[in-house]
């Protein structure tokens, strides 16, 4: 019992320890330590942000950006509450509006890339699915983005225009959620993104919506964003022509 | 009932048992302090909470029930028959406590699923495919709160008397007889709180649920999920749903404390 | 079925320094009492019987029928000996009351419910507690609740009565009156019945025969009268209440070479090394030297004055460390107390010898 207690108090002054010898270095730039940018974005982003993080950094030594990938609802969720992040990246207006109107944001928020919906099933397309009629097929293992999720109101938009009563079979919270389990098996047929199904790297095929429907990804700095330059260059890399660049390679189009 | 000769509580113990009741406590404040009260009877009543609150109860007593039937055994034969390999098995056992849900649920998919160890033979024999169901519910809650039973189980077990099982034995019980009406009834009160505490555990689940079953209202979406899905887009609904999930474990927990908390 | 042809038990049990090797072969209608002190291996012999332990060599048969033998390799389990135990801690089920208690074993044959507690309702009634059939075992008396463990026991009809200790764990005001109602009811069963016991008392009352246990071997094995008359151990000796002492007769003079006395008896056939008993009542202490016809006198000192209500028993010093039973008004009159000197005097007639 007395060893207990007694590693009970170490475990207490090592944890107090370590959190102020933390907060004391990310207040001190004077130790030749990089400034964190901390960035919230969508998973639909994943690639793209990965991509466009190393180029930033390599371009601006000063910064080291930390990403943070979540399903949009999620992260203005973060922001509603006070996460301390400098820049928020949601993969559409809606959602983004929230924060807004949440007095979070310190910029108005840069449309920056478009994506649009598509049906992606397994590579080869065993169940010769042509088109959102098909998701009615009770025999087929269906999935959504969940509501909330700009991947899941665009499902909703895309299956009321076409007048299709889906058989669903799951909502799921994100997006790479439910590409995973496309990927792996347990669905046959699901509506995520573009981008997506060139981040399922061969496993997965896009069939094509007779009509378009697009969300519109929108960036902005945070009000209270603990490195607001570090903010405001990642904001101003992403809608510069290299960050364009990025974006168009993964399968995003321009607004 | 104080004696004027009941010892007085030393205050250490006082002060950090009061801690702890704070951190259970203030989150409860928390919730209730931001319930919107006025609206709660209309959020309640809405299909999204019926049907949540529906499967959740229909699942987490299912899984309770087969927590029951497999685990009571297992914790028998744990208590009583010294087997090669016994330690392996409780710590086995003992794994979906320590596992994060999430990657239980990850592991019930590698295995149940349509491409699964065992799903893909099963789906290709029976046609059946378990995630998605409502049986994937039940599975993923049972993976969690087994341990629960069969922990509380075994040690009322090893507590027990067995001079009382032995004469039940000398007068003419075989073994099982011994078991039905000697050591469970002797062991009832552990195998109450056991059944309460695996139920609890069930009823809160998440991690294996959402990622082995998927999300579905009215099929696999228990009231864990529908707090999960709604915090986002509907926070009065995930305020009351929390609610209705506190109200539903306070009730089981306190009309049944007769059978499990013994004083 | 009871009764039938009885127990036929040898019993070879080893565990480390412990060695148990007893013999005990039952009739039906007898009952049997095995004594002994802690750690002789009582308990084991009833948990060997029980079937709650193996035998690790020798045979235990009961009825005709083999329960353990481990030179075949057969075992009967606990379950399907037919033997009735009476436990020292009557080990009632708490959460059934007497008579469900008692109508267990029958409950657990497959006998129908309604027979069942007919059957239990009868034996609650001839151990005299029918109006305590409803009851649980907790509201029941330490004598009632053995009344309601023996009835239970009798209700399987066992091939065997076996008793553990059944008034160990009864405060003594209770215990004559429950060593009574046992009593009665051991004679009503018609098959072997072992008593196992640590009170001479309950041996010398409820057995026939007693057979002595004294670490792991069997030491004597007799009638009460045996045992009282002639005690083979100091054990046994204490246990009948009766001094035991060892020597060497010739011609009727002993030599008690370990007290380095002598002791005149009047039997001068029983020569060589013999055991020496002297009943307590049989010595008499006078406060000076008596003259009279008793040959054996000799000045002694009191050790330990003990008074057992009727009877002051008087435990001497040297040279014979004796026990004596005197009435409390000789006590008083000569005010015995530890160091008092006295004189002890007894005839050679109660001196008795037995050849060693």
């Amino acid at each position: 019992m007395g060893a207990v207690i007694r590693w009970g108090w170490a475990l207490c002054v090592a944890v107090a320890v370590a959190g102020c010898g933390g907060a004391a270095r990310s207040g001190d730039g004077s130790v030749a330590q990089r400034e964190t940018v901390l960035v919230l974005a969508a998973s639909s982003l994943t690639e793209a942000f990965a991509e466009i993080e190393e180029a930033f950094e390599a371009a601006n030594p000063r910064f080291d950006v930390q990403l943070s990938l979540a399903g949009s609802p999620s992260l203005v969720v973060q922001v509603e509450e006070g996460i301390p992040a400098d820049v928020v990246a949601t993969a559409s207006t809606a959602t983004m509006a929230r924060a807004a109107t949440a007095g979070a944001l310190a910029d108005e928020p840069v449309p920056f890339a478009t994506n649009r919906l598509v049906i992606a099933v397994p590579v080869g397309n065993p169940e010769g699915i042509s088109g959102p009629a098909d998701l009615a097929r009770p025999e087929l293992l269906v999935g959504v983005c969940a509501a909330g999720v700009p991947c899941g109101d665009a499902a909703t938009e895309v299956l009321d225009r076409a007048g299709v009563e889906a058989a669903i079979d799951t909502y799921e919270p994100n997006v790479r959620a439910l590409l995973a389990k496309l990927v792996d098996g347990e669905l046959d047929v699901v509506l995520v993104y573009e981008t997506d199904v060139l981040a399922g790297l061969g496993s997965v095929e896009a069939v094509e919506l007779s009509e378009d429907v697009t969300v519109t990804a929108t960036i902005a700095p945070l009000v209270d964003a603990p490195h607001p330059d570090g903010a405001r260059a990642f904001v101003a890399f992403v809608i510069s022509p290299q960050g364009r660049r990025i974006l168009t390679d993964n399968g995003f189009a321009l607004p | 009932m104080t004696d004027r000769a009941t010892p007085r509580a030393p205050w250490p113990l006082v002060a950090l048992g009061a801690l702890g009741l704070l951190i259970v406590v203030v989150p409860l404040a928390g919730l209730a302090w931001r319930a919107p009260w006025t609206d709660l009877p209309s959020l309640v009543s809405s299909p999204v909470v019926r049907d949540a609150l529906m499967l959740s109860l229909v699942t987490s007593v299912l899984a309770t029930l087969c927590s029951v039937v497999v685990g009571v055994p297992l914790a028998w034969l744990l208590a009583r028959v010294p087997f090669p390999g016994r330690r392996v098995v409780r710590g086995l056992i003992t794994l979906p406590m320590v596992l994060p849900p999430v990657v239980g649920g990850a592991a019930l998919l590698f295995a149940l699923g349509r491409r699964g160890l065992i799903g893909e033979p099963l789906a290709e024999l029976t046609g059946f495919v378990m995630p998605f169901s409502i049986w994937a519910v039940v599975v993923a809650n049972t993976f969690v709160a087994l341990p629960f039973l069969v922990i509380t189980v075994e040690g009322a077990l090893l507590g027990l008397d067995q001079r009382y099982e032995q004469a039940a034995a000398s007068l003419g019980a075989s073994r099982l007889h011994v078991l039905r009406r000697v050591t469970l009834p002797a062991i009832a009160p552990s195998l109450w709180a056991g059944a309460v505490l695996a139920w609890a555990r069930a009823l809160g689940e998440f991690g294996a649920t959402i990622t082995f079953a998927g999300n579905l209202p009215g099929r696999t979406q228990t009231l864990p999920l529908a707090v999960f899905v709604s915090l986002e887009s509907d926070r009065d609904t995930a305020v009351a749903i929390s609610l209705v999930l506190v109200a539903v474990s306070l009730s089981v927990l306190i009309g049944l404390r007769r059978r499990w908390w013994s004083p | 079925m009871s009764g039938g042809e009885g127990l036929e038990a040898h019993i070879v049990r080893r565990r480390g320094d412990f060695d148990l090797d007893m013999t005990l072969d039952l009739e039906p209608g007898t009952t049997t009492a095995v004594v002994g002190p802690n750690g002789s291996g009582k308990t084991t012999a009833v948990e060997v019987l029980a079937g709650l332990q193996a035998l690790d060599g020798g045979l235990v048969r009961l009825g005709g029928r083999v329960l353990d033998d481990p030179a075949l390799g057969r075992f009967v389990p606990p379950e399907q000996r037919n033997i009735g135990v009476v436990f020292q801690d009557h080990l009632l089920f708490d959460h059934l009351d007497a008579q469900a208690n008692v109508a267990f074993g029958l409950v657990a044959r497959g006998v129908p419910k309604r027979t069942a507690v007919a059957r239990a309702q009868h034996l609650l009634e001839v151990v005299g507690l029918a109006d305590v059939a409803g009851l649980a075992p907790q509201d029941l008396s330490g004598g009632q609740a053995q009344r309601v463990a023996l009835a239970r026991a009798l209700a399987v009809e066992p091939d065997l009565l076996l008793l553990d200790e059944p008034l160990a764990a009864v405060d003594v005001a209770t215990r004559a009156q429950l060593r009574r109602v046992i009593g009665e009811h051991l004679h009503r069963f018609a098959g072997p019945r072992l008593m196992i016991t640590h009170d001479p008392t309950d041996a010398l009352v409820l057995a026939e025969r007693i057979v002595v246990l004294e670490q792991g071997r069997i030491t004597q094995d007799g009638s009460p009268e045996d045992i009282r008359q002639r005690p083979a151990t100091p054990y046994v000796a204490a246990l009948a209440g009766v001094n035991l002492l060892v020597g060497h007769n010739r011609d009727g003079e002993i030599n008690l070479a370990d007290h380095g006395h002598v002791l005149q008896t009047s039997d001068t056939h029983t020569v060589g090394p013999v055991l020496v008993t002297i009943h307590p009542t049989a010595v008499a202490l006078h406060s000076t030297q008596p003259h009279g016809s008793p040959r054996n006198v000799w000045e002694t000192v009191v050790g330990v004055v003990e008074p057992l209500g009727e009877t002051v028993r008087v435990t001497l010093g040297d040279p014979l460390g004796i026990s004596v039973d005197v009435t409390p008004a000789a006590a008083a009159g000569m005010a015995l107390r530890p160091g008092s000197a006295v004189w002890a005097s007894v005839k050679a007639t109660e001196v008795v010898v037995r050849p060693r």
